[in-house]
């Protein structure tokens, strides 16, 4: 079995931020080397629970339609797309606070955190 | 033709002599812009200067006439910026449109993502970063040559929100519902106009402007989003907590908002409407997520493999994401 994407982008993040970038320290190519490695960090992260989320988004996306009554579309996308057009129509606050606490939840849960920089 | 070439030769059509340029060195970061420093040999001097010319692709679409407008508007002003030398609209000079202005030495930015980055300077970089902001904002707004006409002041906020929303229809790659959220709610709760428009930086914030080893703010750099507006956009943006280097409530991880303001206050002249400013801090979120999910479009078609462009998709885009969606459930209690 071979690793899975979030160890692989993790293994090259390190690679590019300890070979790489240091070989090439106070150049501009130093600087973009650096760059991706961070970056390649977070997109480690991300890939760690990416699946899941996605799945928890639709799923929680579709639950708020069906309370209020509305239609729920296959994908995640246009399960989102009809939330927001549920949250733009409807003016009932407790609806309201329902949706945007649901929006904080998979921010929070897709928020990645560079390590600090010295 | 080379970097070097070209610029020998704008800058010997402009001085009247030959010119040598040597050390020719580009600096990472600001997706803007290409960013280049080196030294210009003319008559037995020498010169550091900086060329600022368009990438293929950037994270922010911009007219670089615009910037070197707003670098005229202030040099020579208590607010410190290079002086602008050369402006190529078209990038037959300079390969592609950009422009040359002074160098700045020994001052570098800070990194944003570097906690403390001012120490053991922070207070005093936090005093200038808001004195100065606010004599930018207490110029004669006629010393800008906008390019376009001044907006009425009660216009600033709508012409704003539109320009965000507009290249998000265009650049977006998905549903944004916090996004559009964050949009509804400034339509429906539009703040009270300023006295007068200023002119607005754009991009004020940590990272935007160069301090030297002993804390002094040697030049303020990025006005490519300079336009005249609302200077609570200015105050707003500077003290989003994206560029409060992880001290929320520390702009630029320096000094308190409390004390950020009222520097700003006795610098400025201009009255503060906590409503209004409570307006623009939730524009601000609107606006980093507009810029952040453009720069992922540039990236998902291939027009751009910058890495900032690419950091700036994921890491800042899910910050503004996250801020927003908190932000507006607070404002719903």
């Amino acid at each position: 079995m071979s690793l899975p994407p979030d160890r692989l982008a993790a293994a090259l993040a390190m690679a590019q931020l300890t070979m790489v970038a240091p070989a090439l320290e106070g150049s501009y190519a130093g600087g973009t080397a650096a760059t991706l490695g961070l970056t390649l960090l977070l997109v480690a992260q991300d890939a760690a629970t990416w699946a899941d989320r996605q799945a928890r988004e639709s799923d929680g996306a579709a639950a708020l339609l069906a309370e209020a009554g509305a239609a729920v579309p296959d994908g995640h996308d246009a399960r989102l797309a009809a939330l927001d057009a549920l949250l733009a129509a409807t003016d009932d606050p407790a609806r309201v606070r329902r949706i945007l606490d649901f929006y904080v939840a998979i921010s929070e849960a897709a928020a990645v955190t560079p390590p600090p920089i010295p | 033709m080379s970097i070097e070439a070209r610029l020998e030769t704008a800058l010997a059509a402009r001085w009247g002599t030959p010119v040598a340029v040597s050390g020719l060195r580009r600096f990472h970061g600001g997706a803007a812009r290409e960013t280049y420093r080196f030294d210009a040999t003319a008559g037995g001097a020498t010169r550091g200067l900086v060329l600022r010319r368009d990438p293929s692709s950037s994270l922010i679409e911009t007219d670089r006439r615009t910037e070197f407008a707003a670098l005229a508007a202030f040099h020579g002003t208590g607010v410190p910026v290079p002086e602008p030398l050369i402006l190529d609209e078209t990038g037959a000079e300079l390969g592609a449109p950009g422009f040359v202005m002074t160098e700045i030495a020994d001052v570098k930015p800070g990194g944003v993502l570097t906690p403390d980055a001012y120490a053991p300077h922070a207070a005093q970089v936090g005093a200038q970063m808001f004195t100065i902001l606010g004599h930018i904002h207490a110029r004669d707004p006629a010393a800008f040559d906008a390019g376009a006409p001044a907006p009425a002041p009660a216009a600033c906020w709508r012409q704003r929100l539109d320009h965000w929303a507009a290249a998000v229809r265009a650049d977006a790659i998905g549903p944004e519902p916090i996004f559009w959220a964050g949009v509804r709610w400034l339509e429906r709760n539009p703040p009270p106009p300023p006295p007068r428009v200023a002119i607005v930086h754009g991009d004020y914030r940590s990272g935007n402007f160069l301090v030297d080893a002993a804390g002094r703010i040697g030049a303020i750099v990025d006005w490519e989003m300079a336009h005249l507006g609302d200077p609570l956009e200015d105050l707003a943006w500077a003290m989003d907590p994206l560029w409060s280097h992880g001290a929320p409530g520390r702009p630029g991880g320096t000094i308190d908002e409390a004390a950020a303001i009222a520097h700003w206050q006795r610098a400025s002249g201009w009255p503060l409407d906590p409503t209004a400013l409570r307006w623009w801090r939730v524009y601000a979120q609107v606006m980093g997520l507009a810029i952040w999910i453009s720069s992922g479009r540039e990236v998902a078609d291939g027009r751009s493999i910058d890495p900032v462009m690419i950091f700036s998709s994921l890491y800042t885009y899910r910050f503004h994401n996250r801020t927003l969606a908190a932000t507006l459930r607070g404002l719903a209690a």
